[in-house]
């Protein structure tokens, strides 16, 4: 797997947990496998991993969490909108070998799950950074629509096998992207590589 | 689709259920309405109900289910986004304490889940089967994605006790609706009024 190169703290141990479970799944289903199975592969003592995870779930939910939300800084600064699309499906879809392989939490039990307000969190800083006169409520209607869908498609995407390259998911999300909401973040991502250059 | 066509004077009976039970609701719970209580207030038997619904849940159920695909196949011919998702909201409105009660009901998660699947059949089969748009993985994708909007953006207005008008949601919803499909669904109607202007 490739991780992310932005990381939350802590991350360190977390990776041991899902190189851990990968392994595990390499000889048997989700459902068989225990949860002392899991700490005791990575390495790390049943307290660190209760500290780091709730259950066997949350190692799933946490990975779909910290993969699909490791580009949001990034997108609208040194990030085009697609540019970060691409780099959250691409993620997402080294970890393909867990989620595909986890039959144990349907679509259903993911969504609620998933978390959304960090999303809104972040993109309207990202906006009240580089154009505050832009957000409007309109505006917080369409970044609260898009961060509430945006997770779920994309566990509607792996729950359907990730059949689909990480390339065509990102074209695809890049086409329901709201208008207005696009042009901003584009716009903002280009002075952000100014900046950066 | 999962409604089955029905006859005017089948339609006028449920909706003469569907107006007592929303009545019924404005004083009283979805648990304390009893089955005799709502065939008492609409003039049906007990028989006749029980040809047209399965249980009281169902009243519910149907009621929106009918209206939302009645609204998905007229989009696109009379009606555009705009139209069709006013069309619903008023519905909605009309029927608040209905559909609080189904939405408690069913769980809120559970009760999204399906109200998206049953909006995203609708679109599809209004698009793709009734006017022949040809699918594509684009389309598709969109279709998913407005359905998924529509559903939560709209269950979070309403149960946050419509804090804005109507035609502001409207506005809103609007301006998610991805480009490629709405163009499309404007295709159509100017297609339709086209023909229309020909007899």
């Amino acid at each position: 797997m490739k991780y992310p190169s932005v990381v939350r703290k802590g991350f360190a141990t977390r990776r041991k947990v899902y190189e851990s479970l990968e392994r595990l799944l390499d000889e048997r289903a989700f459902a068989d496998i225990v949860v002392c199975e899991i700490w005791q592969g990575a390495g790390i003592s049943r307290a660190t991993f209760y500290r780091h995870f709730d259950g066997k779930d949350d190692v799933v939910r946490k990975l779909f969490r910290e993969f699909s939300e490791s580009t949001l800084e990034e997108s609208g600064r040194s990030l085009t909108w697609y540019q970060g699309n691409l780099q959250m499906t691409q993620y997402l879809y080294e970890a393909k070998n867990i989620f595909t392989r986890v039959v144990g939490i349907p679509e259903e039990g993911l969504v609620p799950l998933v978390g959304w307000e960090s999303r809104v969190e972040s993109l309207v800083r990202t906006i009240e950074e580089g154009c505050p006169k832009e957000l409007d409520d309109e505006l917080r209607f369409e970044i609260t629509t898009l961060s509430r869908v945006e997770p779920m498609l994309m566990t509607k995407w792996i729950s359907e096998g990730m059949v689909k390259t990480p390339e065509q998911m990102a074209q695809l999300l890049e086409g329901v992207c709201p208008p207005r909401l696009h042009s901003i973040m584009q716009r903002l991502a280009s002075n952000g590589r100014a900046i950066f250059q | 689709m999962n409604v089955k066509p029905i006859e005017r004077s089948e339609y006028e009976t449920r909706m003469r259920i569907v107006d007592s039970f929303e009545e019924l609701l404005e004083h009283s719970t979805f648990g304390h309405v009893s089955v005799d209580e709502l065939c008492k207030k609409s003039g049906v038997s007990k028989s006749v109900f029980y040809r047209l619904f399965e249980g009281k849940r169902s009243v519910a159920t149907w009621t929106f289910d009918f209206f939302a695909m009645e609204y998905s196949k007229a989009l696109g011919v009379s009606m555009d986004w705009r139209d069709s998702h006013r069309h619903v909201l008023q519905v909605m409105i009309k029927y608040h304490a209905l559909f609080s009660s189904a939405m408690n009901e069913k769980g809120i998660d559970s009760f999204y889940q399906l109200e998206i699947r049953k909006l995203t059949a609708n679109l599809e089969a209004a698009l793709f089967d009734y006017h022949g748009v040809s699918r594509s993985d684009e389309l598709v994708f969109q279709i998913s994605f407005i359905s998924h909007a529509t559903v939560l953006m709209v269950c979070d207005w309403f149960v946050a006790g419509m804090p804005y008008d109507m035609e502001t949601l409207l506005d809103y919803l609007e301006a998610v609706v991805p480009q490629k499909l709405y163009n499309t669904v404007n295709r159509l109607m100017s297609a339709n009024k086209q023909n229309r202007s020909y007899v």
